[in-house]
Order: C-alpha cells, then sequence, then structure tokens
C-alpha cells in the first residue's frame, strides 16, 4: 500500500500507521511468550502446546457468513480490527488481496506468521488505527468489522460511543467501492446470555440497562464511562442508516459470529424453528426447551429476539 | 455465493420452483467440526418463501482447491441412487440432482432427507438396525462377489496400508492368533459412517445422510459395528452379538458366531487405522490393540 499516506516505522516487516495498542482477551505476556515459543520451536510445537489457547483462531469456518455475499477472485478485501486472522485467512483463499489492519503490532506479529505458515502471498498487515486509516476512498469490495464496531466507542475522540460508531461506519462507507459490502458480526444487546454472563464493559446487565444507567454503573465500579455499545436489530438498522447506509440484511449466526456455523435469514421465522428442530439435539435443557418454544410463534418471535449474535451485511 | 446457487437452481429446476419469481431463502449449516480442514463441507438448506422445511440441499467446499469433496460426496449418492433405485428403500438417500463446476465455484444440488436428528435408545437403535438390513439385503443383488478367504483379504488390508512396517507386524501377529476359517462374506456396499448424527428419522422411514465414505469399504458389517461403537462403546460388543446373526443370514453370509472376534478387530483396524488416519497418527498400533481388547474384552 504504498501509494497511500507514509507509515512511520517497520517493525518485523509491518508497517506502522498509528502507535501500538495492545488489546485482547489473551493477556499480552501471554501471546508474547506464544511467538516466542512459535519463533524458537517452530509451528508442530507450537500447535500441540498452544492452539486450543487462542479460540477458534485456526477454523476455516469463521468467515462462513461470506458465502452470502457474491464475492469473487477479483475482490479487494479490507479486514479491520483483524485480530489473529480469523477472518483474513480463509477470505484471502479466495479473494484477489485483503488487506488486515489492527491496533495492535503483537496481533499482527502472530498474524504475519500464518500468512506465511499459509503460503498466502495476498494478505498486506499492518498496523492501523480505525479513526486514522491509511487507505484511498472507494478502495475495497468488501469490508469486514467482525467484533470491532462495539469497541470502537472506547476512542476517546467522540464524546460518546455511538457517535464513534457512526463515524466508523461513515469511514467504512467512504472506502467502499459503489456496490460494496460491509460485513458487521456483532453481538445482540438484549441477547439471553447477557443475564448470565458479563458484557464487553466486564461488568453484568450493563447491555440491558438505559444507557445513561450503565454509564452511572460503570463509574462507579471501573471508573470509565461504558463505551461498548450494542444494539438490537432496529437499534443497529437505526445506526447504520444514520450512517448512510440503506440496504441491510440481518442474519442470525449460531453459536455466535465468531463460529456461525448456523446461519439463518433474520426475517424467515420457518427457518429458525427448522433449525431448532430439525438440526439441533435434545442433549441439554435449553436445546430441550427451545424445542418447545420453536412449536409456538410468539415465543419463537420472543426467542428471536433475545438471540446471542448477528450477521449484518450491508450493501453500499 | 449463494445468488450464483439460487441462479443454478431457478435455470435448472424451474419444475420445482412453482414461480420463477419465487424468492428462495437459504439457511447455512455445517457440523461443529467442520472448518478444521480446508476439505470440510458446508451445506445450505433451500426454502421457498413460506415453506417449513427445505426442499434443496447444496454442498459447497470453502476453497476450490477442495472441490474433489463435493465431487466425491455428489458421485458417492448417486451410487447410493442407483443401487436403491426403484427398490424399497428409494427414499432412504437423498437424489443427486446436479453439479455445478465454472473452475471457480463448485456445488452440488440433492433433495432433502426428511426428519430429524433423534437422540436413540434402545428401542430406536433397534428400528433403526431393522431399517439397515433391509437395505443392505435390497441392494445385496447387485453383488456378485464374496470375500471367500477372509484371513488373506485382512492380511493384504494391513500389508497394503500406510503403517510403518514394524506396526504392521504388529498387527500381523496379533491377528495370527485368530481364526478366519470357513468364513464367507458377500461383499455389499456400506456406507462407511452410519452414525447418530447422521440418521434422520421420522415417523414410518429412516434417511441416512453425509456420503463422504460411501464405499469405503464392501466388508458387511462395517457399518453396524461402527453404529454400535459409537452408540456405546461398552455394549458394543454385545449388540453385535445381538444384531449380526439377522443381519448375516439376512444377507447370505456364511460365519459362525465363535468367528465374530476376528471380524470385530478388521472392523476396527479399517475404522482406526484406514478411516480416521488422525487417530492413528496420534496414537500407536500397540495402543490401538490394547484398545480393542479392552472395549472388546478380548
Amino acid at each position: 500500500m504504498n501509494d497511500i499516506k507514509n507509515y512511520t516505522k517497520i517493525v518485523d516487516g509491518i508497517p506502522f500507521f498509528s502507535k501500538d495498542c495492545y488489546w485482547g482477551k489473551t493477556p499480552k505476556k501471554e501471546l508474547e511468550k506464544a511467538i516466542k515459543v512459535l519463533e524458537e520451536k517452530g509451528w508442530e510445537y507450537f500447535n500441540a502446546n498452544y492452539q486450543n489457547k487462542f479460540d477458534f483462531t485456526f477454523e476455516e469456518n469463521r468467515a462462513d457468513w461470506r458465502f452470502n455475499i457474491p464475492i469473487n477472485k477479483n475482490f479487494v478485501v479490507l479486514d479491520a480490527g483483524a485480530g489473529m486472522g480469523r477472518n483474513s485467512i480463509p477470505l484471502a483463499r479466495v479473494v484477489k488481496k485483503v488487506v488486515a489492519f489492527d491496533s495492535s503490532f503483537l496481533r499482527m506479529k502472530f498474524l504475519k506468521k500464518r500468512v506465511e505458515k499459509e503460503g498466502l502471498g495476498n494478505i498486506d498487515v499492518m498496523v492501523a488505527d480505525f479513526f486514522d486509516m491509511p487507505f484511498r476512498q472507494n478502495s475495497f469490495d468488501l469490508i469486514v468489522m467482525n467484533g470491532v464496531l462495539e469497541w470502537v466507542g472506547a476512542s476517546d475522540k467522540f464524546k460518546n460511543p455511538r457517535e464513534a460508531q457512526i463515524s466508523a461506519l461513515k469511514i467504512c462507507k467512504n472506502l467502499l467501492k459503489s456496490g460494496g459490502y460491509l460485513y458487521v458480526g456483532i453481538e445482540n444487546r438484549f441477547a439471553l446470555a447477557y443475564l448470565k454472563g458479563l458484557d464487553h464493559s466486564g461488568l453484568r446487565f450493563t447491555s440491558y440497562m438505559p444507557r445513561f444507567i450503565a454509564n452511572w454503573y460503570m463509574f462507579l465500579r471501573k471508573g470509565k464511562r461504558y463505551n461498548t455499545y450494542t444494539y438490537n436489530i432496529k437499534g443497529y438498522q437505526k445506526l447504520l442508516r444514520d450512517a448512510g447506509f440503506s440496504n441491510a440484511n440481518f442474519y442470525l449466526a449460531y453459536p455466535g459470529y465468531n463460529r456461525p456455523r448456523t446461519i439463518i435469514p433474520y426475517n424467515n421465522l420457518n427457518i429458525l424453528a427448522y433449525v431448532i428442530k430439525n438440526l439441533m439435539s435434545e442433549n441439554t435443557l435449553h436445546r430441550k426447551i427451545s424445542k418447545i418454544v420453536a412449536g409456538i410463534k410468539p415465543l419463537l418471535w420472543l426467542y428471536r429476539k433475545l438471540f446471542f449474535s448477528f450477521s449484518i451485511i450491508v450493501k453500499k | 455465493m449463494i445468488q450464483l446457487v439460487e441462479k443454478i437452481i431457478i435455470e435448472k429446476f424451474p419444475d420445482l420452483i412453482d414461480n420463477i419469481n419465487v424468492k428462495l431463502s437459504f439457511l447455512k449449516y455445517s457440523t461443529p467440526s467442520s472448518g478444521k480442514n480446508l476439505d470440510d463441507k458446508v451445506i445450505f438448506f433451500v426454502f421457498k418463501a413460506n415453506e417449513k422445511s427445505p426442499f434443496l440441499c447444496v454442498k459447497i467446499v470453502r476453497t476450490y482447491l477442495a472441490k474433489n469433496t463435493v465431487i466425491k460426496n455428489f458421485d458417492n449418492l448417486k451410487k447410493l441412487n442407483d443401487l436403491t433405485n426403484n427398490g424399497k428403500c428409494e427414499n432412504m438417500f437423498a437424489k443427486a440432482l446436479y453439479l455445478f463446476d465454472d473452475g471457480e465455484n463448485i456445488f452440488s444440488i440433492e433433495t432433502v432427507c426428511p426428519g430429524k436428528k433423534t437422540k436413540f435408545n434402545k428401542k430406536k437403535l433397534k428400528n433403526v438396525v431393522r431399517e439397515y438390513i433391509n437395505f443392505q439385503d435390497s441392494i445385496k443383488k447387485n453383488s456378485n462377489e464374496s470375500i471367500d478367504d477372509l484371513e488373506y483379504f485382512a492380511k493384504d488390508l494391513i500389508k497394503k496400508s500406510n503403517l510403518k512396517e514394524l506396526d504392521k507386524q504388529k498387527i500381523l501377529r496379533f491377528i495370527g492368533q485368530m481364526s478366519f476359517k470357513d468364513i464367507r462374506l458377500p461383499r455389499i456396499i456400506q456406507h462407511g459412517d452410519v452414525t447418530e448424527d447422521n440418521i434422520l428419522l421420522e415417523k414410518d422411514s429412516m434417511s441416512i445422510v453425509d456420503c463422504d465414505f460411501v464405499g469405503f469399504t464392501d466388508v458387511p458389517g462395517f457399518d453396524l459395528f461402527g453404529l454400535f461403537y459409537r452408540f456405546n462403546q461398552s455394549e458394543a460388543k454385545k449388540l453385535c452379538y445381538e444384531y449380526f446373526p439377522e443381519y448375516f443370514a439376512k444377507i447370505g453370509a456364511d460365519i459362525s458366531v465363535d468367528k465374530y472376534d476376528s471380524l470385530f478387530f478388521l472392523y476396527y483396524f479399517m475404522e482406526h487405522i484406514l478411516r480416521k488416519k488422525h487417530i492413528s497418527e496420534r496414537i500407536s498400533v500397540d495402543e490401538i490393540i490394547s484398545d480393542f481388547k479392552i472395549t472388546y474384552k478380548m
């Protein structure tokens, strides 16, 4: 990408367009250690000892949402917040080029090693900031925001998280070619799972709270604002409209957008019922209850409202 | 991709679609293990508007380089269709309809088997075995070949395997203690992966899906052995003794009950060394023999 704004430095072959800012479920030290092991002992040893520690990183199914997009071998893709390359690698196998960036140098370093291992010559890896991306307008056929939109509100450049999210989406819209696609993988604000687990904030129930209460609660518990906004389907529709997108298709991703084993068109309740009744075995109480729910339309409608996550495909 | 699939369905199967302007919906589905390897399949169920069940099933791979997975699956299904055509088990398998390959994309289109995955209990297992035996009975007429010297067959299989020479010798020594004499088995194509997950049940019928391993072997009993082993490992031997006499009698095999152990090991070897190569890469032949002895109380 040497036709765009200059990088500030190159480390281990990775250009920096912004300062390094580590993030991720895996503590930085653990990833540093893993990369060191990889460099010293090779992939075989790494796979035997570390593969399962980085959830689903090596599975080829993470980008299965792509089947809903008419991708072809001429596509140029931007994987924004690419992390360890869970989408970049499977996409690179079917498109012309993938540009993967992340604010974390360490994660990009790991991705670069994977790219080399897989022998994929069509992935560019770089450190960059979402709000200061070094790309020209109308450059990409597809932009991937997988597990990213909920985090962009952490930027202190905006007065509130929603503003940051709209700005991020507008940036994507500008970078997309006409007729290009934006993919967003993200949680449902009112997912049933958030009643028993932690929200992105690290606290329980914050996604269910009105924003101003979540904000106070967050200040009280963590000393900072609540900035990881998720929405329900109407919320995402409005957010996308406010960013200038008008053509969005929603899918339910099961068990989650990170492993979209089953992808169900949101607007088709019959398909959701079919999945629950026919494709899921009755091996847990939750599933047994789901099967009963699937037979009662109002309950199924409600169940859909509480589904864990969405795959959203937006056309420019 | 699904835009291309939709176009081909409308183009090739206008009879299946009531209205050319019909909007099709696609449900993407893959098994929990699909994605570990590049050649794993992805399935799409195709629904007409307002329909509660899909009418077509489309199989895709994640990269064109893995196209052989789709081709093999499609050919295997066609093989089963040919064998069961117009017979009483005609509806046990989906119908292979169309294979699309434009050099960049590949997918197969087939009908959808009715029924749903069900957790087996002994009663359901009994019904499944009965249906399966009927299926094997119905296709035995297609084969005139038989295995008359099972010892030679087993040794040949071991010698031709990818095992190291030392491992081959260990296995040959182990089967040397078994009796393969006076066994004659008709060669009958096996599905190769008859598991609870691959069986769909309806009130009065049963379907078997996933044809990746069809024809992997034609040693009869392999499918039932695998089914029992996965249903309940500790009872697998008992279940074999319960159902094999009826099965072998129906397909015209000549084997006495006291020779079952040698057959069990042959199935075990095929399952763990030939079919699931990744298992034999992780554990030693000694462990495989030892596991077999424990499971089958040898």
